[in-house]
């Protein structure tokens, strides 16, 4: 089956703008987007409504620009989108280092109107994003270097689907994995919250470092298995 | 191994997790789950493995101008994603249909595959055909491709063009190229001399068979094989073939001296199937000098000759190559074929050899039995503009008197403009048609 290369182009465009989508959100449901919004009001009343369509135009101008234009800074603009997101995500620190360094007022900036789980979801979003548009860019190099290197266009626009259908399955495994974990570990912090408050912090990080072995190990053991 | 999409990806899980346990942020911790296990799905399939590639069979002695279909049946059992095969094809091949660079995608069930193309060859030499390469990619590029090649190199032999031999045998009429003195007929009376073995056909004398040979072939349908003995009084064709880098006028791969080894080549196999004796002294190059015989043997050698020929910077040898031919010449009394072209500035030194032919040979009241093939290099490339045009008339021109005092001197003087017409035509030209 073919399709044509500008269906992956805009899916990747459409990408790009669900990124700059979720981070305005996340930034425009922050105390500190509140903040500004008024600064601006008193200096620039007119745009004042519209500075949060203006963040997310820019955000979705510049990652247009460098990953359809450029063809890089793929990383710059998925750590900007999360950037613009931080002021929301940071409001759900368990360590309150704002309240440490005697900064309240700075603090009471970095608070959000989302809860937890939406914005868990909005996370997952902006990273699986950033994934697909991460691979398609560069199956989209790959390609383009293909036709320049003179292979045979029917096998490589061949390839060039499945890959994406590689990718798409890929994806879609790697965050039902995550959301399970994800799942698993609200439901033991559930059962086990009562018991956990109980024991000693050292052991969680002892705890820690022989889930990561023992998941080290069962890795490598499957992944040496012949497909 | 993983390569750096991968480690980038890790690399991310591994900093988001270190600050979302600094941090004691669950939604950061959440978010760094995505990367790693984005990774560990895509590492866990692996890149297509273990490919078998079978080629078919090539001949290895092919001639200029010649398509030579190229497959290969490919199987990949392991893995998944794409398999790059490439074949690299020697200098002077030009690829025809198809594609030497392909790409193929591996799903989850063994593959086979067709890499196949055709190529042509433009000129002669031998060549060798490297193994196909290929490479294997994972899905996602996140482990290290695998790589390889199969099979052994295959050396092709690329023989000039050989002459429609049909064509000038059937044409019946008078050649204005007079033949060897001792012209006897093909058909003469057998010799003990050995020639060749040969496939039996019928009218063969029984005698004749090798029986030890034909047991030798263990195919199931073996054909009786016979001795070829030489014949009395056979004909000597002599060849003085011109090497001069001068008559390099052309492409790389159409010039004049391209065309000089066409007509050599055609001269050869047209005189051999005639049963000639065949010899070749090679001028301007350091002179090379193979000895007259008769036979597919001769032709062969000759041929294989060519095909590794290049020019020489000396243009002053031709009458040292007389001298070193001479006794071929005066005992033989062969007709001698001069192959060369007559538009170079130093034409004049096959002037004074054909004076020195006519004094070996010219005593006898005959023609002289002396052909110059003159290889018109002004016409081989096309005129891109009005002055071409004009210098390749002015250069005809300067030629002619050339010819015509060759003429004079009894030697015929076959004029081919090989952008014109083929070798074969220009010899029926030589035809006076009853």
């Amino acid at each position: 089956m073919r399709i044509s290369n500008w269906v992956f182009q805009t899916a990747e465009v459409a990408f790009i703008a669900i990124m700059s989508v979720c981070g305005t959100v996340a930034l425009a449901s922050s105390q500190l987007f509140n903040s500004f919004q008024v600064f601006i009001k008193m200096r620039v009343p007119g745009i004042a409504p519209y500075t949060a369509l203006i963040i997310g135009a820019v955000l979705f101008t510049t990652g247009v620009f460098l990953i359809m234009v450029k063809n890089r800074g793929r990383g710059f603009f998925a750590a900007l989108v999360v950037l613009v997101a931080l002021p929301s995500i940071i409001s759900f620190d368990s360590l309150d280092l704002f309240r440490l360094l005697k900064l309240d007022s700075v603090r009471a900036q970095f608070t959000t109107k989302f809860n937890s789980a939406e914005m868990t979801a909005l996370g997952a979003v902006i990273i699986t994003c950033y994934l697909l548009i991460n691979f398609m860019s560069l199956l989209r190099k790959s390609r383009n270097d293909l036709a320049v290197q003179g292979a045979d266009l029917t096998g490589t626009d061949g390839v060039y689907f499945k890959s994406h259908l590689g990718l798409l399955a890929i994806t879609s495994i790697a965050l039902t994995i995550a959301v399970l974990i994800g799942g698993l570990a609200w439901g033991i912090e559930l059962v086990a919250h009562p018991t956990l408050t109980h024991l000693h912090w050292g052991l969680f990080v002892v705890g820690l470092v022989c889930v990561l072995l023992i998941a080290t190990c069962i890795y490598w053991l499957v992944s040496r298995r012949k497909i | 191994m993983l390569t750096k999409y991968s480690l980038k990806f890790i690399a991310i899980f591994i900093f988001s997790l270190l600050l979302g346990l600094i941090l004691g942020n669950r939604i950061i911790i959440a978010m760094s789950l995505l990367p790693l296990s984005f990774v560990l799905v895509g590492t866990i399939l692996e890149s297509p493995d273990d490919l078998l590639i079978r080629k078919t069979w090539i001949s290895s002695r092919i001639w200029v101008g010649d398509t030579i279909d190229i497959e290969y049946e490919v199987t990949v059992k392991q893995g998944l994603g794409p398999v790059f095969l490439f074949q690299e094809l020697p200098a002077h091949f030009a690829l025809i249909e198809g594609n030497n660079f392909q790409v193929f995608w591996k799903g989850w069930h063994t593959g086979n595959y067709t890499f196949s193309y055709k190529i042509c060859c433009t000129k002669r030499g031998i060549y060798t055909f490297f193994p196909v390469k290929w490479e294997s990619n994972h899905v996602l590029k996140l482990t290290q491709p695998h790589h390889g090649d199969s099979g052994e190199s295959v050396e092709i032999q690329v023989h000039p063009k050989i002459l429609n031999i049909r064509r000038v045998k059937n044409l019946k009429g008078i050649s204005s190229v007079p033949f060897p003195v001792n012209d006897i007929a093909k058909m003469g009376v057998a010799t003990t001399d050995f020639r060749e073995i040969r496939s039996y056909v019928y009218g063969d004398p029984i005698k004749n068979i090798n029986w030890k040979a034909t047991a030798r072939v263990s195919s199931p349908e073996t054909w009786p094989l016979t001795n070829e003995y030489e014949v009395e009084g056979k004909k000597t064709v002599w060849l003085f073939l011109d090497s001069a880098g001068e008559l390099e006028i052309g492409t790389n791969i159409q010039n004049a001296f391209e065309y000089c080894i066409e007509a050599v080549n055609a001269l050869t196999y047209y005189y051999i199937n005639q049963g000639y004796r065949v010899g070749m002294y090679i001028f301007n190059g350091g002179g090379e000098l193979l000895y007259p015989d008769a036979g597919k043997k001769q032709f062969l050698k000759i041929s294989r000759h060519l095909l590794g020929l290049r020019t020489g910077m000396r243009h002053d040898e031709f009458l040292s190559a007389i001298e070193k031919s001479r006794q071929y010449i005066l005992g033989n009394t062969p007709l001698c074929v001069i192959i060369t072209g007559l538009d170079s500035n130093h034409a004049d030194t096959i002037t004074a050899g054909v004076k020195q032919l006519h004094r070996m040979l010219g005593r006898r009241r005959q023609k002289l039995p002396v052909m110059v093939v003159n290889v018109a290099g002004y016409n081989i490339m096309p005129a891109h503009r009005e002055l071409d045009e004009n210098a390749r008339v002015l250069l005809k021109l300067r030629t002619r008197p050339k010819i015509q005092e060759l003429r004079r001197l009894g030697a015929a003087v076959l004029d081919w403009s090989p952008a014109r017409e083929s070798f074969g035509t220009a010899l029926i030209r030589q035809m006076r048609v009853r």
